[in-house]
């Protein structure tokens, strides 16, 4: 007789959500978190888009939940050194149930969602770091930790994007043990305390709105590549940066310096001006797409979340935690299903990735090679900023000398950034195609 | 480059790591070590480059690793090509301590 029908090591959104469905549906969980307290390791940019929360915890779940704002207003960015150029769009009915998406502060929701998974009847340790399986005839039959082995049926893998888990099974070998660089980005985040009035007077909003803007920053020298996000939470702005780390590569450009070029910009300093810093940490970005790991499944054991690679953006907006939910959930009602059928071989946990492959997950995820193409063109991060740069300021510059058609200005800048016409058309056709 | 941010103005990460909690761990259960001596043929060092927080620096000539400052975002085992970092993490518990997250 097993301890449990499942451990779950990691309590992020995946993890978490995962532990709520087995827990819900009465299969006996352990839900184990390194950091102390929960969600103290726990950090992300800050919007959760999409409904895979309101289908998991029902559609009122942000009346109980420590949410931060809901998103109201979504802006696009291309900075230079001192321009911006900017698409903002907002729309009222974004204000109420259906939610497009919710601005979150990670070392708040997820203790409390935590506290649902006790609430609905699972085991939650905190503290605890879980880094291999145990294993008998080839078969996950739990967790080794200090020494010990905790039994279960299956284990749940979501213990991020640092998996440790995934090193042990020998998932990673082939790149010694690594994320490739290529799969990683770098996240820097600030949270900056600027009081809900300020917040409210700077962006045009109130209480009931919240603003997410992510940005191009076109101003970085050389080949490093980088976007910036802005969210407003309740009293407290997230403001960070994305490094794609291999465009680092050569560049003797350091890091945080990114972020600091980011935060101290004109069209950034003018939101945050008198604020206080009140946080500054790092995460990684598992932007591997379906290659990132071989397997996601096996005798015993699923894997999901930012582990598992479910993580990318499209340069409108960048998606983990609701992939994380969603696959959480799908592995939590597969081993439900292995538990009724008294089998967790691998051919019954396959059951796993036949519900992803069926989802909008793995659909997202198959576009991933198109997108990132799109998405880390080093044109959309240097050359276009330029571009748009020079021609507004061309338009709109008054001299003595007679105004040219927009057309000859157009022409003019192409020309001095060395950039055709083709290249251009190509690029927008991509983008158009894989957006 | 940035209007506000000289080029030679440096980042000070020690004050902006003032505002992150912390529970350190004494300095045998480190959850990073390095060795000094393959960092040593290191062409490139990007772990000096990458870490978000400063963890990496050349003291006379002699790569540094300095365990406490880490926020555990695991940039450096990915850069790190010679194999000079040992990464793990800290024991449950220990380590940086988000508030906000």
């Amino acid at each position: 007789m097993d301890e449990f029908d499942a451990i779950v090591v990691g309590a992020g959104m995946g993890g978490n959500a995962a532990a709520y469905r087995l827990a819900e549906k009465g299969a006996s969980v352990l839900l184990v978190d390194r950091g102390k307290p929960i969600g103290s390791k726990n950090l992300s940019g800050g919007v959760i888009w999409g409904h895979e929360l309101d289908k998991l915890l029902g559609s009122d779940w942000y009346k109980e939940a420590p949410v931060e704002r809901p998103v109201t207003r979504k802006g696009v960015n291309m900075l230079t050194e001192d321009s911006e150029f900017s698409i903002g769009f907002e729309r009222e009915s974004w204000r109420s149930p259906p939610y497009k998406g919710w601005i979150v502060l990670r070392a708040k929701t997820d203790p409390w969602f935590a506290s649902k998974v006790e609430e609905a009847g699972g085991m939650v340790v905190e503290g605890v770091n879980v880094e291999s399986l145990a294993w008998e005839d080839g078969q996950v039959v739990g967790v080794e930790q200090a020494g010990e082995t905790i039994r279960s049926n299956a284990v749940i893998i979501a213990d991020g994007a640092n998996s440790r888990l995934s090193i042990d099974m020998g998932l990673r070998e082939d790149t010694g043990d690594q994320i490739p660089p290529h799969a990683g980005a770098l996240g820097i985040k600030q949270i900056i305390d600027l009081g809900e009035d300020r917040i409210n007077e700077r962006f045009n909003i109130d209480n009931g709105a919240g603003v997410a803007h992510e940005y191009v920053c076109g101003w970085t020298e050389g080949e490093v590549m980088a976007g910036g996000f802005l969210y407003t939470n309740k009293d407290t702005i997230s403001l960070g940066i994305v490094i794609k780390i291999d465009s680092l590569w050569n560049q003797e450009k350091v890091s945080h310096r990114i972020m600091e070029e980011f935060r101290t910009h004109p069209s950034i300093a003018k939101y945050i001006e008198g604020g206080k810093l009140a946080e500054y940490g790092a995460h990684l970005i598992p932007e591997g797409g379906l290659d990132y790991v071989p397997r996601r499944y096996g005798p015993g054991w699923c894997m999901v979340g930012d582990a598992a690679g479910f993580c990318f953006s499209n340069g409108m907006v960048i998606q983990g935690m609701n992939y994380a939910v969603g696959s959480g959930v799908r592995a939590a009602e597969t081993v439900l299903e292995a538990k009724q059928a008294g089998d967790f071989s691998a051919k019954k946990m396959s059951s796993y990735k036949r519900a992803l492959q069926n989802s909008y997950i793995w659909k997202d995820f198959e576009r991933f090679s198109d997108m990132e193409e799109v998405v880390w063109n080093p044109r959309f991060h240097k050359t276009y900023p330029q571009l748009v740069e020079g021609i507004f300021t061309e338009m709109f510059t008054q001299d003595e000398t007679p105004k040219e058609k927009t057309r000859d200005v157009v022409k003019e800048q192409m020309k001095r950034l060395g950039i055709s016409p083709f290249t251009i058309g190509k690029d927008a056709f991509t983008a158009g195609k894989n957006l | 480059m940035s209007l506000n941010l000289t080029p030679d103005e440096k980042v000070d990460i020690k004050a902006l790591l003032g505002a992150t909690s912390y529970n350190f761990d004494d300095e045998e259960h480190a959850h990073i070590t390095i060795t000094p001596e393959i960092c040593e043929t290191c062409p490139h060092h990007m772990c000096m480059y990458a870490c978000p927080v400063n963890c990496f620096t050349l003291v006379d000539g002699v790569m540094t690793f300095q365990y406490e400052d880490c926020v555990e975002c695991g940039t450096c085992d990915i850069v790190c090509t010679p194999g000079s970092v040992e990464w793990t993490h800290p024991r449950g518990g220990f380590g940086v301590k988000y508030k906000e997250g």
